[in-house]
């Protein structure tokens, strides 16, 4: 009788699994100020970046890389693309940086507050949700990731 | 009048803001006080250490009490420096005193980048002979003692001029630092050991995010002893982590241009995640040769084992302890035990 309740909720799980909604992927566009005359930015280049390898832009403008908070499931899954580590895997990496005097990207606290600083600041680069993009910025990557919870725009 | 301008400048470059969202001034631990209105960063580090080694009395030291300043005025500028006062006090025998409390320039550079891939150093830096002595500060480093091979058989600061780049291969980054050093000239407070000229190249490259590999070569002559001829040092070092475990590794060799009393030395050391920001360390050291920049005499074969707990509460703070011990170790490492509290702040 065992046997025979546990392949019945086999098959419902299959069944659910099979006809359930397919998950697709968030999609991250990386934002610079609209004046800029940055028109695309690589993975290396955002890499390099973000781990402020490079500090100076092409037009002799410093870069300001933004991040989002280091809990926020965006930042995680940009951290992962783009530097191939988890932000809490870059604290070593920061703690050698801050002995030569340099220090990580600066850390806004929402989305919202993300698109105003890259809006206003020369040399700004920030990442948001291609769905809740709002203009006056421009789209220099596109970059899918998985699926990430909450962050579905409906 | 050209004073005049460069004096307003220089005001406009202190006081005048950024353009953007301001930002106010801001601490953090472990990543220092910032004033980004003014292009202001102060932070440092501290170490405190305890020796329990064979042959010599107990003591406690507050070895290093380290401030960085970086200021960048324009966005091709950056001035960097690090002043340490080190041996602050020392509690030995129930006595506390400062005996060898000396003040330092560990670091006092200006960068100026050329374009966005080229780098200028001009100024007092670290010599970038493998990977530890870039970044020696007890925060960022697993152990109390450091491996005899970053430390003796090179003047661990050079001054003069340096110039770094990043180039891709394989879609990888190789970081290449070329140095001339003319400390004799430049350096206003020498420290005993010092290059009495010295040219180098050093190459870095990230085979991988997680594995990195590094050469380097340094042809120098040394300040004093001034018998000792010019010398040539070959070295090579790898760092490799995968989630929370590492393992790092240097060799150098360094050989005068007379052909004798060359020096051969490696480490080769392990870190592994025990439970919550608590790891393990073992470290394996090799040396051979004369041992002392300062001395040519000297010549013997040394190995060094150590056994080491680190405790990361938090990114800024380490606890260490390490048991040494070893063949031939007596005069540049004797067995015991070391314990260290260091902290950027």
């Amino acid at each position: 009788m065992k046997q025979r309740v546990k392949a019945y909720l086999l098959l419902l799980c299959l069944f659910l699994g099979l006809t359930g909604p397919v998950a697709h992927g968030t999609e991250l566009v990386v934002i610079v100020p609209a004046s800029s005359p940055i028109e695309h930015l690589t993975l290396k280049q955002l890499a390099r970046i973000y781990r402020r390898k490079i500090l100076l832009g092409p037009s002799g403008t410093p870069w300001f890389p933004l991040n989002l908070p280091a809990t926020h499931p965006l930042r995680t899954a940009f951290s992962k693309k783009v530097l191939g580590r988890l932000p809490e895997e870059m604290e070593t990496y920061w703690n050698t940086q801050y002995f030569k005097g340099i220090l990580p990207p600066y850390v806004v606290a929402s989305e919202e507050a993300m698109q105003q600083y890259v809006r206003s600041t020369p040399g700004a680069v920030g990442y948001v949700p291609a769905c809740r993009l709002n203009g006056q910025v421009k789209v220099v990557a596109i970059l899918p990731l998985p699926k990430i919870p909450n962050l579905d725009c409906q | 009048m050209p004073s005049y301008r460069l004096l307003c400048w220089f005001l406009w470059a202190i006081f005048i803001p950024e353009p953007g969202v301001a930002q106010s001034a801001n601490y953090h631990w472990g990543r220092g006080w910032s004033l980004p209105q003014q292009q202001f960063l102060i932070g440092g580090y501290f170490n405190f250490t305890y020796e329990q080694l064979k042959d010599s009395p107990t003591q406690a030291n507050l070895d290093d009490l380290s401030l960085f300043l970086t200021w960048t005025p324009h966005p091709r500028l950056r001035l960097f420096s690090e002043l340490e006062l080190e041996d602050v006090f020392t509690i030995e025998q129930g006595s506390i005193h400062t005996k060898q409390l000396f003040f330092s320039v560990e670091r006092l550079y200006l960068d100026y980048f050329i374009n966005p891939t080229w780098r200028l150093r001009l100024g007092k830096f670290l010599t970038p002979v493998g990977r530890w002595n870039v970044i020696h500060a007890a925060p960022l480093v697993w152990t109390t003692s450091r491996p005899l091979v970053t430390e003796h058989i090179f003047a661990l600061h050079a001054t003069g001029t340096m110039i770094s780049t990043t180039f891709n291969l394989a879609d990888r980054d190789l970081d290449l630092s070329v140095y001339f050093d003319a400390s004799e000239v430049l350096d206003p407070k020498k420290t005993p050991v010092t290059f009495k000229n010295a040219g180098g190249l050093r190459l870095d490259y990230e085979v991988s995010p997680n594995w990195q590999v590094g050469m380097s070569y340094l042809h120098f002559k040394m300040e004093r002893p001034s018998f000792q001829p010019d010398t040539d040092l070959f070295g090579i070092d790898f760092h490799w982590e995968w989630r929370r475990f590492e393992v790092s590794g240097e060799f150098a060799y360094r050989r005068p241009n007379t052909g004798n009393n060359s020096e051969t030395g490696l480490y080769l050391q392990g870190v592994f995640p025990l439970v919550h920001r608590l790891y393990a360390v073992g470290r394996y050291e090799y040396l051979q040769g004369t041992h002392f920049l300062t001395s040519g005499t000297r010549n013997s074969t040394t190995h060094l084992q150590i056994a080491a707990i680190a405790w990361r509460p938090a990114a800024p703070l380490v606890f260490k302890l390490e048991y040494r011990f070893g063949q031939n170790n007596r005069g540049v490492a004797p067995d015991g035990f070391l314990a260290s509290v260091a902290m950027l702040f």
